[in-house]
Order: C-alpha cells, then sequence, then structure tokens
C-alpha cells in the first residue's frame, strides 16, 4: 500500500462524497480503475459537467480545451489537486496534494511526459489528452516482459500522432499489445493522408490499397520505413544471432532486408527483402494478405470426387477434416465413410481436427480434454490413421489470456493424458488464435499450431506474433468450384516443412519401424563383424559417426571403428538420420540420440553428485551450450531462472529459438535410458524395440530424472558441478569452448558469477526437469 | 471452425460460467435467463437465450472496437432482452460520452444486428452503453438471424463503406426517439 495514494483517495473521497453522481473509493491506498474513475467524475464535476461518468468523453476533453493547459500559474485548487493525486496513482511525486502547480508538480508532469513521449520531450503543462492519460492504469514505464526497442515505438507514436484527433496516449510499457497495434493502424492511416474523419483504425480495404502504393525496398528512407520497421519488431522476427529484430530505423538497410527475408520464409511469403503489398499486410494483421494463394483448406462438407478436382485445381492439397462429432449438433461435419479414399484418390492430404460441442459451457476441462482425446484416438484408429499422426484439437473461440490459463491449458493437459492413456498413438496439436497456439504449445508441447488467424480482432490475434510451430494459418472464407463441384471452404497458408498431413491410411510401415528395422540390420552386422568392441557399442557408433567423430568428440567419448563403418557401407545399407518421436511427434536426430548414448554407454553414471565425459555427450554439453546463450542475452535476462522458464527444453521451430531444445532433451533422456538397459546381455536391437514401440516413451522423463539426477537439491548441485568443475581438463576445455563459442571470448564462465547468480541458473534446469518429469 | 452455423453455436455453448446450457434458438425460448460470457472479454452477463446471440453479437464488438468491458462491468435490462455496457462509462443522461469514432462503429453495429436491436443512444435520455431488442422475443427474425450467421468473429466489417453508411443512416433515422 502507498500512503500517497492513500491521502489522494482519502482527499476526493471527503471533497466529492457529497456531489450527485460521485462514487466513493475505497481508501486502500492501492491505485486501481476505481480511483481513476473517482478522480475522473471529480473532474467533470469541476469541469461543470451535469451527468457525471467514469469515461473521459469528448465532452471532457472539449471542457478541457476551452481551459487551456494547465501548468504553473494557470491553475489552482481543486483541478490540481486532481492532478496531484493522479501522479501519486502513475508514481510520480508532485511534492504534496497541495492545489498550487508548483516546481514539484512540474517536476512530476515533466518525469512523465517524458516518459510518455521520450528522453528529452518532456513538457512542463498538462494538457487535455494528457490529463486523459493521467487517469488511466497504463504504464508509461517499462514492465516485465517489455523491451526498451519497443517502448522507444510507442513514445514515437505518441509524440508524433497525439496532435491528431483520433490519437490518444498509448501505454510505454515496453509491450507489443492490442492498443500498439491499433496505434500502428492509425498511423498508417494518418500517413497515407485520411482525414480525422476516415482514419477510424481499421484495417479495411481504404488502408490496404494505400499500403500497396508503398513498396519498399533497401535503399528506401523515410516515415514508411520507419513504421515498416516498428511494425516488424512487433512481429519479433529472429534473427542468425537467437535475438529478434529490434531495431527502429528510417533507412532500409541491408540488415532489415534480410530481417524481411526471414520473416517472408517464415510466413511463406514470396522471399524478396522488400516490404511489398502481401508482407506489409503480413506484419500488421493476422490474415496477412487474406488473398494470396494457400495450399491448404479445412471444411465440414463431404470431400466427393467433383469437390476434391476442384479443390486440386485450385492449387490446394491439405484438407482439414473432422474426425468425430457429437450426435447432438446441428451440423453434420465429421469425415464420411469412403471419404478418405475419395481424398487420397485425388492427389491430396488430410489433417485431423477433434472438435465435440459439450451441452455445457465448461468445456475447457481437464476431464473433458482427456475424454475428447479419448474419442479422438479411437475415431482416428477406426478410420486407420497411422501411429504418430498429429491431430487438431479446437479452441473456436476467442479466449481470453485469462481463460485460456484456467480452461484451456487444463483442458490440453487432459488430451495429453487421454492420448497417452490410449498407448499414445497420436500426437496432439492446436487449433486457436496466437495466444492460444502459442500458450498451448509451451506449456503442453503440442507439436504443430493450426492459427485461428482470419479472426484478426480477436484479443488472441491482435498484439500477438505468428507462433513459432505454425504449420497451418487460417486466413479466407471462400467458396469455390461450380455446381457439384462448389464447396465452401476456409482458405489456409501451409507451411512447407511442418506437418506433412495424411497420403494414405491402413498403411503399417511407419518412420519408426524403419529405424527399429535399421537398428536391428546394425545389430545383425555388428555381430557378423566380430571384432574388440562389443556389438550394441559398435552400432552406436555407427549412429553416430556422421556428425560426432571429429576430434572433441573423439576426445570426450573414444574413437569410432572405422573398419566396421566401412564394413557395414559396403554391404549396403539404407541410412536412417531421423525418427519421429512416438510421443511428441518431434523428429529425433539419430547421430546425436547414437553419440549422447554411446558416451553414456561408454562411461556410465557417476557417483554421487560427481559428473563424467559421457554427461557431457549428452546434457552437460547441451547446458553449457544454453548457458552461454544466456550470458549472451543476459541484458534482456539478467535472471537465469526466468531465462530457463523461457527458453529451457521447449517446442520450438528450428530455426528460433535457442539450440538447448525440447528434442535435444528427448535424445539425452533417451540416450541415458537406453544406455542403462544395454548392459550384460541385452541386444540394442531388442532394447530400441522396447522403448520405442512398447511404451518405453511414455515414462521417459520421470525415469531419466530419478536414475540420472535423483530429485531437485541432487540435479542442481550435479548441474553446478557440470558447469564449475575443474576435475577433468577435457570437461573443462570443452565448457570453455563451448560458452565462447556462443557468447563471444569475454564470457563470463560460471565460476566468475555470484554463487546466488548461479543458483538461479542451475535451479531453472532443476526445475525443468522436474516439470517434464511430470509428463511422464 | 469452418461454417458460420458453427462457429456461432459455439460461442454461444461457450459463453459464460458453469451452469450454462445450450440454447434453444425456437421462439419458445424467451423464458428464464441464462448467463453467458462475452467473447474476448472477461465479463459475463444473464440474457434471454431468444435475445443471446445478437446482443452477444453486438456486446463482443462493442468490446473489440468501441470500449474494452472488463468483468462486471455488464448488466443485462427488461429481463434479459437488454445489455447494459460499462454503466459506469455510460450513465443514463450524460452526453458526449463517446467520441465520434466510436460512434460509427455502434452505428456499424446495429446495422451488422439486422435492424432488430435499438441502441440507447438513441433515447430521449441517452443511455450509450444500451442495446436492447427492438422486436418481441419470439419474433421469428432473431432465430433467422442467428441461422444466417455474420461475418467471421473477430473479423469487423469496414464501417465507412458506402452501403453501410447509409444502412446506419437509415436505421438512426427509424430508431431515433
Amino acid at each position: 500500500m502507498d500512503e500517497r495514494v492513500r491521502q489522494a483517495q482519502q482527499w476526493v473521497n471527503t471533497t466529492y462524497r457529497s456531489v450527485a453522481g460521485f462514487v466513493p473509493v475505497p481508501e486502500s491506498g492501492q491505485t486501481g480503475w476505481p480511483t481513476m474513475y473517482a478522480l475522473t467524475r471529480a473532474l467533470q464535476h469541476e469541469l461543470g459537467i451535469a451527468t457525471l461518468s467514469d469515461a473521459f468523453g469528448p465532452g471532457t476533453l472539449a471542457a478541457l480545451n476551452a481551459r487551456g493547459p494547465i501548468g504553473i500559474g494557470q491553475a489552482t485548487g481543486n483541478i490540481v489537486k486532481i492532478i496531484q493525486s493522479a501522479c501519486y496513482c502513475k508514481g510520480y511525486d508532485p511534492g504534496g496534494i497541495t492545489g498550487t502547480f508548483g516546481l514539484g508538480t512540474e517536476s512530476a508532469i515533466l518525469n512523465l511526459t517524458a516518459d510518455v513521449f521520450g528522453a528529452g520531450a518532456g513538457q512542463r503543462t498538462v494538457t487535455p489528452k494528457l490529463f486523459k492519460a493521467l487517469l488511466t492504469m497504463d504504464a508509461y514505464v517499462q514492465v516485465s516482459g517489455g523491451t526498451p526497442a519497443v517502448r522507444v515505438v510507442q513514445q514515437w507514436l505518441n509524440s508524433r500522432y497525439l496532435n491528431r484527433a483520433s490519437f490518444f496516449v498509448i501505454p510505454c510499457d515496453g509491450i507489443f499489445s492490442r492498443d500498439v497495434q491499433k496505434a500502428m493502424y492509425l498511423a498508417v492511416q494518418y500517413e497515407l493522408g485520411m482525414s480525422d474523419a476516415d482514419a477510424t483504425g481499421v484495417f479495411g480495404p481504404g488502408t490496404r490499397s494505400g499500403l500497396a502504393g508503398h513498396e519498399l525496398a533497401e535503399g528506401a528512407t523515410g516515415i514508411w520505413v520507419q513504421l515498416f520497421s516498428a511494425a516488424l519488431m512487433f512481429n519479433r522476427v529472429a534473427l542468425g544471432d537467437g535475438s529478434v529484430w529490434s531495431t527502429f530505423t528510417t533507412y532500409f538497410t541491408p540488415a532489415l532486408a534480410s530481417a524481411v527475408r526471414t520473416l517472408q520464409q517464415f510466413s511463406v511469403l514470396t522471399v524478396n527483402g522488400r516490404a511489398d503489398y502481401a508482407t506489409w499486410c503480413q506484419v500488421l494483421v493476422s490474415t496477412g494478405d487474406p488473398g494470396r494463394r494457400g495450399e491448404a483448406c479445412d471444411c465440414v462438407t463431404e470431400i466427393t470426387d467433383d469437390r476434391a478436382r476442384t479443390l486440386y485445381a485450385a492449387g490446394y492439397r491439405y484438407i482439414g477434416r473432422y474426425l468425430d462429432e457429437d450426435d447432438l449438433t446441428v451440423i453434420d461435419k465429421m469425415i464420411r465413410p469412403g471419404e478418405l479414399a475419395t481424398i487420397f484418390r485425388n492427389g491430396l492430404r488430410v489433417f485431423p481436427i477433434s472438435q465435440y460441442y459439450g451441452r455445457e459451457v465448461g468445456v475447457f476441462t481437464y476431464a473433458n480434454g482427456y475424454s475428447d482425446a479419448r474419442r479422438a484416438h479411437t475415431a482416428a484408429v477406426g478410420y486407420g490413421f497411422a501411429t504418430g499422426t498429429v491431430i487438431y484439437f479446437a479452441v473456436d473461440y476467442d479466449a481470453t489470456d485469462a481463460e485460456i490459463g484456467s480452461h484451456i491449458i487444463p483442458y490440453f493437459q487432459g488430451v495429453v493424458a487421454g492420448l497417452a492413456s490410449s498407448g499414445k498413438r497420436y500426437v496432439h496439436g492446436v487449433y486457436g488464435s496466437r495466444n492460444v497456439c502459442a500458450r498451448v504449445t509451451a506449456q503442453t508441447y503440442a507439436r504443430w499450431s493450426f492459427v485461428s488467424g482470419m479472426s484478426y480482432g480477436f484479443s488472441g490475434n491482435m498484439g500477438f506474433p505468428l507462433p513459432d510451430n505454425w504449420a497451418f494459418n487460417q486466413v479466407q472464407t471462400l467458396t469455390v468450384g461450380q455446381d457439384a463441384g462448389k464447396i465452401e471452404i476456409d482458405k489456409n497458408i501451409y507451411r512447407p516443412g511442418t506437418d506433412p498431413a495424411v497420403a494414405a491410411v491402413n498403411v503399417t510401415a511407419t518412420g519408426l519401424e524403419q529405424f527399429l528395422e535399421y537398428v536391428t540390420k546394425l545389430h545383425q552386422r555388428a555381430v557378423a563383424y566380430g571384432g574388440d568392441r562389443p556389438p550394441n557399442q559398435l552400432v552406436l557408433e555407427f549412429l553416430r559417426h556422421e556428425d560426432y567423430n571429429d576430434l572433441p568428440w573423439r576426445t570426450l567419448i573414444g574413437t569410432v571403428d572405422g573398419t566396421f563403418i566401412t564394413y557395414v557401407k559396403q554391404l549396403g545399407i539404407d541410412m536412417v538420420r531421423e525418427v519421429r518421436d512416438p510421443f511428441f511427434g518431434i523428429d529425433l536426430k539419430v547421430s546425436h540420440l547414437g553419440a549422447s548414448c554411446n558416451g553414456a554407454l561408454v562411461d556410465g553414471r557417476p557417483g554421487g553428485n560427481d559428473v563424467n565425459r559421457g554427461d557431457v555427450a549428452g546434457w552437460g554439453g547441451d547446458l553449457m551450450t544454453f548457458y552461454g546463450e544466456w550470458r549472451r542475452d543476459s541484458n534482456q535476462y539478467p535472471s537465469g531462472l526466468a531465462y530457463c522458464r523461457e527458453k529451457l527444453a521447449k517446442v520450438s521451430d528450428p530455426t528460433t529459438g535457442g539450440t538447448f531444445k525440447l528434442r535435444d532433451l528427448i535424445e539425452d533422456a533417451d540416450a541415458f535410458n537406453l544406455a542403462r538397459r544395454l548392459g550384460g546381455t541385452a541386444n540394442i536391437a531388442d532394447v530400441f524395440t522396447a522403448y520405442y514401440r512398447d511404451g518405453g516413451t511414455l515414462t521417459r522423463f520421470s525415469r531419466y530424472y530419478a536414475d540420472r539426477f535423483n530429485g531437485q537439491q541432487n540435479a542442481k548441485a550435479i548441474a553446478r558441478t557440470m558447469l564449475t568443475t575443474e576435475a577433468d581438463l577435457v570437461i573443462l576445455a570443452g565448457r570453455d569452448y563451448l560458452i565462447r563459442s556462443t557468447a563471444g571470448p569475454l564470457t563470463a564462465m560460471p565460476g566468475d558469477l555470484t554463487d546466488e547468480n548461479l543458483d538461479a541458473f542451475v535451479q531453472g534446469f532443476a526445475e525443468m526437469l522436474l516439470d517434464r518429469a511430470g509428463l511422464g | 471452425m469452418s461454417a458460420r452455423l458453427s462457429r456461432r453455436t459455439l460461442l454461444v455453448l461457450m459463453a459464460g460460467s458453469a451452469g450454462t446450457t445450450m440454447i434453444d434458438i425456437g421462439p419458445a425460448a424467451a423464458a428464464a435467463p441464462v448467463t453467458y460470457r462475452i467473447e474476448g472479454s472477461d465479463a459475463t452477463v444473464a440474457l434471454a437465450a431468444a435475445a443471446a446471440p445478437v446482443l452477444l453479437y453486438a456486446a463482443r464488438r462493442f468490446h473489440y472496437e468501441v470500449d474494452p468491458i472488463r468483468p462486471g462491468e455488464v448488466a443485462p435490462l427488461f429481463g434479459g432482452t437488454g445489455v447494459l455496457l460499462r454503466p459506469g462509462a455510460y450513465p443514463a443522461g450524460a452526453t458526449d460520452v463517446l467520441f465520434p469514432a466510436q460512434v460509427l462503429v455502434i452505428r456499424d453495429i446495429l446495422v451488422g444486428c439486422g435492424g432488430l436491436v435499438r441502441w440507447g443512444g438513441d433515447d430521449r435520455t441517452p443511455s450509450a452503453g444500451l442495446f436492447r431488442l427492438d422486436v418481441r422475443p419470439g419474433d421469428p427474425r432473431l432465430a433467422a438471424w442467428h441461422a444466417a450467421g455474420g461475418s467471421t468473429p473477430g473479423s469487423s466489417p469496414d464501417p465507412l463503406q458506402p452501403s453501410r453508411r447509409t444502412a446506419a443512416r437509415n436505421l438512426k433515422n427509424r430508431q431515433t426517439r
């Protein structure tokens, strides 16, 4: 509680209690909307407005305009006290609620306006629009999650456009939000020369066609470049070094062109480095250019031969269809008998969607997620969808950020449990707004996102970038074809290289089976080869030899038997380099798995809280590199704990995010778990088959956590040892190399940090392990 | 997610807190109010089932495009055939509380409601946050409006389109008291 705020509340209550239409505020010392409303009503009363209201509308603004700006010598009494009270509520000290606009109040206003308009742009008086800003809960200082770069853009928008009638002060908290996006629309409209009456802040046809006339390319300068660079910043374009685009500039530099190409690649636009029409739309609205070509669609109508031909001719290849439905619903939308064959026959692929409508509103609960997943599983098995198929579970409304936490995440946790309890044949994806997709992915590891970008006004779309793992983006409803071939669809942009969707059902050979056959064959070759190394080890050496056999790796976990490699290749074998994990649907890198497992097999588990080179081949090396990334980003993330929580072991697009991804953790855990089973007479082919085909992956993280780390305290201690031990020169040199090659030669090594600082980082690692252990 | 009908049905089904039931869009269902959420906000309101789809459409667009509605800032009126948005901000009798761009959107919302809803701003004592049925709850046009669906949720039409402005003007002339 803030004593000054309490005094402000006390003053406004005492002064206006008897005024008709005044609503007293609790004298709690805590700022909130009720206090701002009370001050607004107090102001209206002072201005002679008869009917008081919480809204600082045109009437209040006009009355203030008639008075003119308020500064030293321009007002005394209650209006000044209202300003001073509001200053306290906003966190600016006016030197008391005195009723005199003196140097103290002026200093508070100078500070506040420097935050609103940027350093050096402070003002000494309270203008009517500034008064309106004073009576909001908007922050003008950077808040948690905000960035200085975004804040600079916010301040710039305030400086440049506050003189326009329809523009009001926006927050300067460093966070890209709905308000900021709306302000950008207004900025574009103003720069297009629209009048105040025409600049509505709606991203409509007039604005779109205006943008088409402002294509930009490298070498361009001026205001349009500035607006474009800001919009690019809001889209969090990943740069090569792991940071995101955060330059607000009037020059279209080569670096800007390069960031544009990255965005275009990511968003599946023509990659030309130019701010063309489609790119402008992409950075400003969640549909992007809705008229552009899409390779995918979804529909509630049966795909007949006629319709399939229509879709194929129009360029569609990926069709979203519903697995199942409740017979209570009014829509007949599910896949019909024989329909899949029709789809495949016409050269199209299918991605399955699960969406049931309950009779109760609380449809998004853990229990419903669980049962929906089990029903989706049964339906998908019925159609013959292969293991590893991604099923999109739909959130078909605008879930608010609060609801995502209270309902949507629990629902998806239920989905995960439901799929796991059905044998984990299928992998979940998510359909919803950008925010729904991003949060569900971060918290439940949805494999791919199917984004409802078409609803661009959704609270979950405005103010959020396209999620890292997007595969389909729904952008337009339209009808294609004629007569029997006519069909209404939602057009989706498809992102190549993501969900391959399904081209056939009831097929037996899967990627996993090929991988297991591959390991089995290698094992047979190893046994036939003989030699002085155990066959299991020879197999792992073969798995790793292409990528993990340079000098550092040979030093770390030993050489591979080159003669065996040659022997296998002479006999001929089809290399398997990736295998799709049956649990998460993520493609695992076979050579990394082989190298980690090779290390764990050779070195075994060290005693107590010690570490060894086998660990470095697995989690240890990943953690060292991740540490380097944290140090590189430490200006933005002073806390190692926060950094781990945001970045460590997440599902993310290969081109973005950090290096220690969920995929790496899976490979590390599997390598360790598998090596534990490879002792004695166990045969690697049987061990891999039991692990991957018969449910070993269901408990991979809980086993790994228990067997290698054994609780939170030990996990922290083990991680700390890994980052600081000097007992093994090979580990020491490897750590130096990994950290410095990631973050630069002058990087602080773990041993240089304060105890507390390093502790937070290893705490983050231990927490992550515990959290993943909860998945199974 | 594809058929417009599905979106609307879901919107209604998602609405409100625990205990809400599926609405019957037929004319018989004017009876007990049911609690719905205003999509995109964390606010809920109890409405007559027959009136709910069109009033929730108005409230949702008001939230997105005019003024955000926070929990507790919405109340039912007239037995759930009307909805009062942000009564603190828009008390009866208060004038000059909405900026021109906001009024423009409200006029467009009324066009989107197909003339089935009237706005309190057009009342003799203005009430800028009030939207209520301009037809009987049993009027078949309500069910027809619901069944016909509308634009994609979260995609607002451009209120400056000449046809929509003309429709808005005509509606205003008809409804202003």
